[in-house]
């Protein structure tokens, strides 16, 4: 009965395909006689409009199935099968795109450039999740996200990594969100897509490279649980913050705490906070005072990461395809080609811009990276600053809790207690 | 309420207040832009030229800007 459901449920999902039938392009594909061939896109066709309020529709619905599977449920079962089917319909069935990660750079570029047209699509798979966070916790890392679902399927054997080392590599994302924000805003590149390490297995197609990394982090994933979440996904830096502030969350046992400690090592993400023994606690003047002096020096390390970033600006900067085209010509480089002139400057050529209006262009795009630089690392210094805090502050706790910031609500932990919502006297 | 949970409260209704102006802005960009153009790529005589963002009503408006400035 359960195989012949999954089978009907599958051929409901491939027959969706259909659809795409409808999805015409505006303007037909050009037909040269010179014996050129269209190259292979890396990027997915055109989707029908339909498709695409289906897509948004079903990641509401995904959203609040795997919400109310985390916190009514408390099923890791429900959330795994959830897991499943993000990784067939948004990972496999929609080839990875639009997904919620990228969709950060096109709401910045669309902010900052009100040239660009945004589709309603796209603001509806960056706001949903963020919203769902706000009230449930990160379940959109559990159950939707088809990187994080994909490298959860492979979280087979998981280790415990030094806290230490997870609070440094946790800082990584929040550099990579401020790059391809600042990418993104100067309308340069959509880095996160770019780099995407998963979207080649999504679409059966890719670079070498790109498989390459994506093979690495699954293996890594074997042993470290969802690495790519944890310590590069720029959108789940986002969601960290915003399930700090999230109205409900869940809960490791559905009562009391009676600390048994069966719950603690099972989170292969490391994100439950064990109780502190009052006998740690230490002085409180001691704790203002350090509270008090680091609170102080954030807004230096905020100037200081500002400057610093700010001096890198044309170093950043050089990815941009004007500067770079720029810098080319005035070098006389040629992109490093030795023989024949590089694509890009015949291109140019044969555009009829002149040279100065390019220059003139290049100019006001590095000093848009000079301003973003200080905005980058203004921000980096927030979240070295923040997070020096936060290991500067002890939090005295009785129970086992989930870490609201790092928890992704896979459900984990909930199969470990032996505490029962009725049974409060267990 | 403990001073945790109003704090909290607070960080709530600030993220939710900008998630909802941020779509606001993008969603009404949007919509305008689509009123604007009738998409018969005539910018000359348009009456929304000005406040216009399609890529040929720019080209335009910057070929004017140029002709006014080297025009004195």
């Amino acid at each position: 009965m359960k195989k012949s459901l999954s089978i009907i449920f599958l051929l409901i999902i491939f027959s969706i395909q259909i659809y795409n039938v409808i999805a015409i392009q505006r303007f037909p594909k050009p037909e040269f006689e010179s014996g050129h061939t269209q190259p292979p896109t890396l990027t997915p066709s055109p989707r029908a409009q339909a498709l695409d309020i289906l897509d948004v529709f079903v990641l509401a619905a995904a959203l609040s199935i795997v919400s109310w599977l985390v916190i009514k449920k408390r099923s890791r079962k429900g959330v795994f099968w959830m897991s499943v089917f993000a990784v067939l319909y948004f990972g496999i069935f929609r080839e990875g795109c639009v997904c919620s990660v990228g969709s950060l750079q096109n709401v910045t570029l669309a902010l900052f450039n009100p040239e660009y047209s945004i589709p309603l699509t796209v603001i509806a798979f960056f706001i949903l999740p963020l919203v769902y966070t706000l009230f449930f916790g990160r379940t959109f890392c559990a159950g939707v996200c088809p990187l994080g679902t994909l490298q959860d399927i492979f979280a087979l054997r998981p280790m415990s990594i030094k806290s230490w080392l997870e609070k440094v590599l946790g800082v990584i994302p929040f550099i990579y969100l401020g790059l391809a924000v600042l990418y993104a805003a100067t309308g340069t590149d959509f880095i996160v897509c770019r780099y995407d390490p998963f979207v080649g297995f999504f679409r059966f197609e890719g670079t070498f490279m790109m498989f390459i990394i994506g093979g690495l982090l699954l293996l890594i994933g074997v042993f470290i649980a969802r690495p790519y979440c944890r310590f590069l996904c720029p959108y789940g830096a986002l969601l960290n913050l915003v399930s700090r502030f999230s109205r409900k969350h869940i809960t490791i046992t559905p009562a009391e705490c009676i600390n048994c400690k069966l719950c603690e090592d099972s989170c292969p993400f490391e994100a439950i906070n064990k109780p502190v023994v009052l006998k740690d606690k230490e002085e409180k003047p001691i704790a203002s005072r350090r509270f008090i002096f680091i609170s102080v020096i954030i807004p230096l390390l905020v100037l200081i990461g500002g400057f610093t970033a700010s001096q890198f600006h044309e170093n950043l900067a050089i990815v941009n395809p004007k500067v770079r085209l720029a810098k080319e010509l005035i070098n006389n480089t040629n992109y490093g080609e030795p023989n024949e002139e590089a694509f890009e400057i015949t291109a140019f050529k044969s555009a009829g811009q002149s040279k100065e209006e390019l220059y003139k262009e290049a100019a006001e795009i590095t000093n848009q990276f000079y301003i973003g630089g200080w905005i980058l690392g203004g921000f980096l210094g927030l979240v070295f600053g923040f997070t020096l805090l936060s290991l500067s502050v002890f939090r005295y706790r009785e129970d086992y809790t989930p870490n609201k910031g790092t928890c992704i609500s896979c459900a984990r932990c909930v199969d470990y207690c032996p505490v029962l919502p009725e049974d409060r006297s267990l | 309420m403990n001073r945790r949970k109003f704090i909290t409260t607070i960080g709530r209704g600030t993220i939710l207040s900008g998630l909802a102006a941020i779509s606001g802005i993008l969603i009404f960009r949007n919509s305008k832009e689509k009123d604007l153009c009738t998409y018969d790529f005539v910018c000359k005589e348009c009456q929304r030229l000005k406040s216009c963002t399609q890529p040929e009503a720019i080209i335009l408006k910057r070929k004017k800007a140029k002709n006014s400035v080297s025009n004195g």
